[in-house]
């Protein structure tokens, strides 16, 4: 697998699959048992200085110095990478104000919310400006609407060039993935963006048809049409079809129907959650696997 | 060359972040510096204004065999019991004595032998039996001490009585030779008058008792010479044979051979019926001339009592230290070294393990920063925190509790820099091998134990055997103690050994250190 400049990678699989794992190998951390790794053209075992300050790094279990203000522990993580003293304060003010932390940098870090605790952990791995953002579970534990403004973020960061793989458990964040890596058991399930996972799970778009006069003989006609991938009954007076567009394809199934002399009462395109095609790929694996 | 000073100043900046973040932390816990400095600062002045520094006294009941004539009389003993023993009680009961001591009611029961003449006389000693009730290990042995030293006073009590008596009994004594030449001249009186009045025989008589009276004169003067010169022998004094004092006794002698022979000669010439004082005139004015040198001669004789001549010796204390500290001044710069070791330890021990535990040891993994980046970073923050927290101790040891500096402030200093730098070498191992905060914080207090046990803080290392030494002198405390104990007391510079000591554990301690978190930071 390739990760391009400029890319944001969501990497996402069951609890114990190897998501933190993967991370560690891509950061140098650990030593592939076979295999190979390589970012910035070099293995990360070989990491210099220099490779080193263009990484911002996120663990899952990052704590902040609770006993130190939102600003010191800024200071302190742009210490260790080695930013002037300019240089970090320019930096931190503009974070904190892009992060909505400007109002408590002079809190102690346990006196925050743990939604703030997270965005200073974050700000703490942006203060140095890294091209690579590796991220394991940023958004673990925060509210729906903090983690909408944090994905925002990340696609800032994605359009001024920097590269994000982030790990998470909430499928649905994926969906701002450019790529997604799935991992079951220390395997790739599959890697792709999220409609191409899709497409892989279902073989396309998926539209749902209602009608009365529903029969086997019309399944049959219906499924036979040369647009129309594949499809199944879901109950005696509905069929899902699928199809490889479903914006294309709905008004030729509504004409089959009429030209059958059938009503539709209900045709709409069926919106697959990641969370299905995460559970069908990983149920497929699993079969594999077995 | 731009980008070259970039990096060097990056490599500054890295570790600088440290100092920074750790001073902070520790500013914040206004409860760790009170745990760490006014609590051991408490406990030192609490030991300062309580201890009194002096041996209590060991009440002592002496028990007198049933038999023996020795008065039971408590005042009679009094005198001759040494500090710290003091006699509570003389009783003949010995059983009784010992249910008090074993009731704890009394500290000492000295037993007096039963028959002791008759194992002096068959050539044995005898035994005076010391009794105790205690489990100290130090206690036991100055109670020993004080027995060996009472006993040692008993004998030298019984020599005086013998030696006085010795010289009662042959009436001599510097008193006898000096009253001598009066007693000489009123016996000539007395021979004269018997002549004048021709009694011959009373003349013989004053005669005889005049030769008696040299005789025994005679005789003394000669024991005390000899108790001189014994004297002289046991304490290495070759040359008294030809001292003053045994010359002059020796003169005496001299004199009165020569006023025995002259006694004699008129005593025979006296034999003679026709003899009158005429007859012994040239005599008895042989006689006076010598007497009158012997009287010149007895004069500057000595006068040397029993006593000094049981004792001849006692201390006179010349202490050659600059300054005689009290306890809370001896042991200030011993407890500035534990405190500066503890604390520095203490910290230290647990900086490595709580950024692990909170993860961010794998974010410096991550980060340019090398280990020894880290370690320089923690090692220069906790220097700076641990030598202001020294400087406070060091101030209030000096101005607080007026412990005397005689010696160089920058020698002070340096001690007190690599105590404190072996110290944060120790913790930063510590910090390094274990894995929890609780195996941290029990190792610097395993260390803190051994500190107190083996560092010379209260017991001299020279009381260890020179394995155990070893545990001594990988202690930084060990030459902390010393080396500000003659800094602070003496005044003079710290010896060498307590300068190399201290820098080659921090060396040491600190490249090993360097190692296992260099060993922690590899890829795995």
């Amino acid at each position: 697998m390739d990760i391009s400049r400029g890319e944001i990678i969501g990497i996402v699989g069951p609890s114990g699959a190897g998501k933190t794992t993967m991370i560690r190998l891509l950061l140098g951390l650990y030593k592939p048992s076979h295999g190979e790794v390589t970012v910035f053209d070099k293995a990360p075992g070989k990491f210099d200085r220099m490779d080193r300050e263009r990484i911002g790094y996120l663990p899952q279990q990052f704590l902040l110095y609770e006993d130190l203000t939102v600003r010191e522990n800024l200071l302190f993580a742009a210490g260790t990478y080695g930013l002037g003293p300019r240089e970090r304060r320019h930096r931190i003010d503009a974070l904190l104000e892009r992060l909505d932390l400007a109002d408590a940098s002079d809190r102690l870090a346990r006196d925050i919310s743990g939604g703030m605790q997270r965005r200073v952990a974050l700000a703490a791995t942006l203060v140095h400006q890294p091209d690579l953002i590796v991220l394991d579970e940023p958004t673990a534990g925060l509210d729906p609407v903090l983690r909408e403004s944090i994905w925002e973020m990340f696609g800032h960061l994605r359009e001024n060039g920097a590269t994000l793989v982030v790990t998470t458990q909430y499928i649905t964040e994926t969906e701002r993935c450019d790529r997604i890596l799935l991992i079951n058991n220390g395997q790739v399930v599959a890697s792709d963006s999220p409609d191409g996972l899709r497409d892989q799970v279902f073989g396309g778009e998926l539209v749902r048809l209602k009608s009365e006069a529903l029969s086997d003989d019309l399944a049959a006609k219906l499924l036979a049409l040369d647009f129309v991938r594949d499809g199944r009954r879901t109950s005696p007076k509905e069929m899902e079809i699928v199809v490889e567009s479903a914006h294309a394809a709905i008004p030729r199934l509504i004409g089959a129907m009429n030209a059958e002399g059938h009503e539709i009462e209900e045709i709409e395109e069926v919106q697959i959650s990641l969370d299905t095609v995460f559970v069908e790929l990983v149920r497929r694996s699993s079969d594999v696997q077995e | 060359m731009r980008h070259l000073l970039n990096r060097l100043w990056r490599m500054i900046l890295r570790p600088a972040a440290f100092i920074g973040k750790d001073i902070v932390q520790i500013r914040r816990q206004p409860q760790l510096i009170v745990a760490l400095i006014i609590a051991p600062f408490l406990v030192l002045l609490l030991f300062g204004v309580g201890y009194e520094g002096r041996t209590p006294p060991v009440e002592t009941v002496l028990v007198i065999p049933p038999d023996s004539d020795l008065s039971t009389n408590r005042q009679a003993y009094e005198d001759s019991f040494v500090s710290p023993l003091v006699l509570k009680d003389v009783t003949s009961d010995r059983g009784a004595a010992l249910r008090e001591l074993r009731d704890r009611d009394i500290d000492l029961v000295v037993a007096f032998p039963e028959n002791a003449f008759e194992t002096i006389s068959s050539g044995q000693t005898a035994e005076i039996t010391v009794f105790y009730n205690e489990l100290v290990p130090f206690q036991r042995n100055w109670l020993e001490f004080y027995s060996s030293v009472q006993t040692s006073e008993i004998n030298q009590l019984v020599l005086r009585e013998v030696l006085e008596q010795g010289f009662t009994q042959s009436r001599t004594g510097l008193s006898e030779l000096t009253e001598y030449p009066a007693r000489l001249n009123n016996g000539i009186d007395r021979l004269n008058s018997a002549l004048e009045a021709g009694n011959q025989e009373q003349a013989q008589q004053e005669l005889q008792d005049l030769r008696e009276l040299t005789r025994e004169t005679r005789d003394s003067a000669t024991q005390f010479r000899r108790i001189l010169l014994a004297t002289a022998l046991s304490v290495g004094a070759t040359g008294a044979p030809q001292s003053p004092p045994v010359q002059n006794l020796e003169s005496i002698d001299r004199d009165l051979s020569e006023i025995q022979t002259g006694l004699t000669n008129s005593s025979t010439k006296l034999d003679n019926p026709d003899a009158g004082p005429e007859t012994i005139a040239p005599d008895l004015e042989f006689i006076a001339e010598r007497r009158d040198d012997f009287a010149e001669t007895a004069r500057a004789l000595p006068a040397i009592p029993a006593d000094v001549l049981v004792a001849p010796f006692v201390a006179d204390e010349d202490n050659l230290a600059p300054t005689s500290p009290d306890f809370v001044e001896f042991y200030a710069p011993g407890v500035l070294a534990l405190l500066i070791q503890h604390i520095a330890i203490t910290l230290t021990a647990l900086a490595l393990v709580r950024e692990r535990a909170r993860g961010t040891i794998e974010m410096f993994r991550v980060a340019p920063i090398s280990p020894r980046e880290v370690l320089t970073g923690k090692y220069l923050s906790y220097f700076i925190i641990g030598a202001i927290l020294s400087a406070i101790l060091a101030l209030v040891i000096i101005y607080g509790l007026s412990v005397p500096l005689l010696g160089d402030w920058l020698q002070f200093c340096l001690v007190i820099g690599l105590v404190l730098a072996a110290s944060l070498g120790m913790g930063f191992l510590i910090s390094a091998i274990v894995s929890t905060e609780t195996q941290a914080v029990q190792a610097a207090m395993i260390l803190l134990l051994a500190a107190v046990f083996f560092s010379g803080f209260f017991l001299p290392l020279d009381n260890l055997l020179s394995p155990v030494q070893v545990v001594a002198y990988i202690l930084p405390v060990t030459y902390g103690i010393s080396g500000l104990q003659e800094v602070m007391l003496r005044g003079v510079d710290a010896p060498t050994w307590t300068i190399v000591g201290p820098a080659a554990i921090a060396i040491g301690t600190t490249t090993v250190a360097s190692l296992f978190l260099h060993f922690q930071f590899r890829q795995r």
